[in-house]
């Protein structure tokens, strides 16, 4: 057995209107080259001028993992000859980051692991090369060089690929809380790099490590990861050694393969950017930073589970996305203090049904069309017991297709829960005279059959009839 | 201070130039008469004075308001490309796809 570690450098595209040092468009999906300005395209005689708010979303980052936020910071050019960043060097910083430590905890089996950060600084995206689309050339689309990145590298102390997915949806959902990124992993607004090694025991040295570049989904990174770690254990096993190199991971073959060797490492010859002034940030940029922090994710689960009386898991799938979690409070708080488990009821509600159609129709919690006041009417009326959970469905599906109003609709679908004690007992008592041999059975023993009842009972009454009421009375009549 | 031979491939290749021979051993020798003439500074005293490359930050850096104000022309830079197709810049195939 071997001893994994792990590390992970994240890059989040930060969610700005315009690049980094370039006042041209960040949207995604233009035509190619349209989004890409003097500045991006290196032409001589431009000069880079800092984005305020992405300096600021670094900032709100920075702050909200508890790091230390360097005042003073500084642009470094790091060389390199591709020709997707014309300029031949990319901007980014070296020697002194804009956020230095902080830490992000995140879920472990039943506990919680904090894992520290190294530094997160900022740095600008290349643009995209396309081998394959004329013989002999490589096409470039320019759009997305120079668009703000906030580079992420994690302490070495992941120590399986489940602990490196936990760490990366754990990144994913606080940045989409702070609001600094869309988190739309398909169109790469965050990508992950990682390293990897194996040790004999955790008190070894580390060993040599692989870095497995550019993975953009979860599943890839658990995947690449898993082949990885069982490839560096057949090597060392066999006798041999780990080469450091660079890798990339083929999804349709599941397998990662060398794509460059570090012994020719990279010279990036960084130095001081002599086109930036050292990146300051002062008193009002870190307020302004301050002021966009919202309460985060963990500590709104917490608080979900003090104030709602939540199971923790339910609290940590509410708060995976801020609009949910917005969504989920807007019900909470109009149904809480009216019924004793009003507010589960509605996580529930929430979690279930509404997700469910949600996704049936693959629209978001942001383009939810069933306003949470309407789904509050629905949960109060399954709370005060004038729908039963059957019926509750029935009518939340109509309450989701229609604009009716949930009294409304229990009317006309005649959904109101028969809960009346005479009523039911005339049903209990149908249901008794229509199974005799049933009734037999039960009161020689078969205490199942009571199940049986309350179900039969439940179909005459169109699904209307309260069980618990019901069982309560068959009991009752049976005499056990 | 003197260069190596291979300092200066070592050089020329991250600069991505090809020298030959004949090349090395004239850049090695332009090379080092200029970091003999850059070596004098060696006795200036730097204690006292600010790094050279931190500039006068002494005020604060103007950052940008992020705002969209240039729209790409692609046509108009694309016309002083070397080549270009269909909107995409086009550039010696760098790798094998």
């Amino acid at each position: 057995m071997w001893d994994t570690v792990i590390g992970l450098e994240v890059h989040v595209q930060l969610l700005t209107e315009s690049k980094l040092f370039s006042p041209t468009s960040t949207r995604f999906g233009a035509p190619p080259n349209t989004q890409a300005g003097l500045v991006d395209l290196g032409f001589p005689g431009t000069l880079p001028v800092p984005n305020r708010a992405a300096v600021r979303m670094a900032v709100a980052f920075g702050l909200a993992v508890g790091g230390r936020i360097a005042v003073r910071s500084r642009f470094a050019r790091k060389s390199y000859f591709y020709p997707d960043l014309p300029k031949g060097y990319q901007i980014s910083q070296y020697d002194e980051p804009i956020v230095v430590g902080g830490a992000i905890a995140i879920g472990v089996g039943e506990g919680v692991k904090t894992v520290p950060l190294v530094r997160a600084h900022l740095e600008e995206d290349a643009g995209k090369s396309l081998h394959d689309l004329y013989p002999g050339r490589t096409a470039l689309d320019l759009n997305r060089a120079g668009i703000p990145l906030l580079e992420i590298v994690s302490s070495p102390s992941l120590a399986s690929p489940e602990e490196a997915v936990a760490y990366l949806k754990e990144l994913h959902t606080l940045v989409c809380y702070l609001g600094i990124c869309d988190g739309n992993m398909q169109e790469g607004s965050l990508r992950c790099d990682a390293n990897v090694s194996l040790r004999p025991s955790p008190e070894a040295p580390l060993g040599t490590r692989t870095e497995i570049k550019n993975l953009n989904s979860f599943r890839f990174l658990e995947q690449a990861l898993t082949y990885e770690i069982r490839r560096q254990a057949e090597v060392l096993e066999a006798g041999g050694t780990v080469a450091q190199e660079t890798r990339l991971y083929d999804p349709d073959r599941r397998e990662t393969r060398p794509m460059r060797s570090k012994e020719e490492a990279e010279d990036y010859r960084y130095f001081p950017d002599p086109d930036l002034l050292p990146l300051v940030v002062d008193e009002t940029l870190r307020a302004e930073a301050q002021a966009m922090l919202p309460e985060l994710p963990r500590a709104r689960a917490e608080r979900f589970v003090r104030a709602y009386g939540l199971e923790p898991y339910a609290a940590g799938v509410l708060t995976s996305s801020r609009p949910l979690a917005d969504y989920y409070e807007a019900v909470a708080s109009a149904v809480s203090g009216k019924g004793k488990d009003s507010a589960r009821t509605a996580a529930h509600w929430v979690m279930g049904d509404l997700l469910g159609a949600l996704n049936r129709q693959g629209i978001g919690i942001e383009a939810c069309p069933l306003a949470p006041t309407r789904l509050a009417a629905l949960v109060l009326r399954v709370e005060d017991g004038t729908l039963s959970g059957p019926k509750a469905k029935e009518v939340f599906e109509a309450l989701w297709a229609g604009t009716e109003e949930v009294d409304a609709l229990i009317e006309r679908l005649g959904a109101r829960q028969i809960n009346d004690r005479e009523a039911l007992l005339e049903l209990v008592d149908r249901i008794l005279d229509a199974h005799p041999r049933q009734r037999q059975d039960y009161l020689a023993g078969k205490d199942k059959l009571l199940g049986f009842f309350v179900g039969q009972a439940v179909k005459a009454s169109g699904g209307r009839a309260n069980p618990q009421e019901l069982g309560a009375l068959f009991r009752e009549r049976l005499g056990r | 201070m003197s260069l190596s031979d291979e300092d200066v491939r070592r050089m020329a290749r991250l600069a991505r130039l090809a020298l030959d021979d004949g090349e090395v051993t004239r850049f090695g020798d332009e090379l080092g008469r200029i970091l003999a003439f850059v070596d004098a500074l060696r006795v200036a005293v730097l204690e006292e004075a600010p790094a050279a490359l931190s500039g006068p930050w002494a005020r604060t850096p103007f950052l940008r308001d992020d705002r969209v104000e240039e729209a790409g022309h692609p046509e108009l830079y694309q016309a002083q490309a070397p080549e270009s197709r269909d909107g995409y810049y086009l550039v010696p195939r760098v790798i094998e796809p």
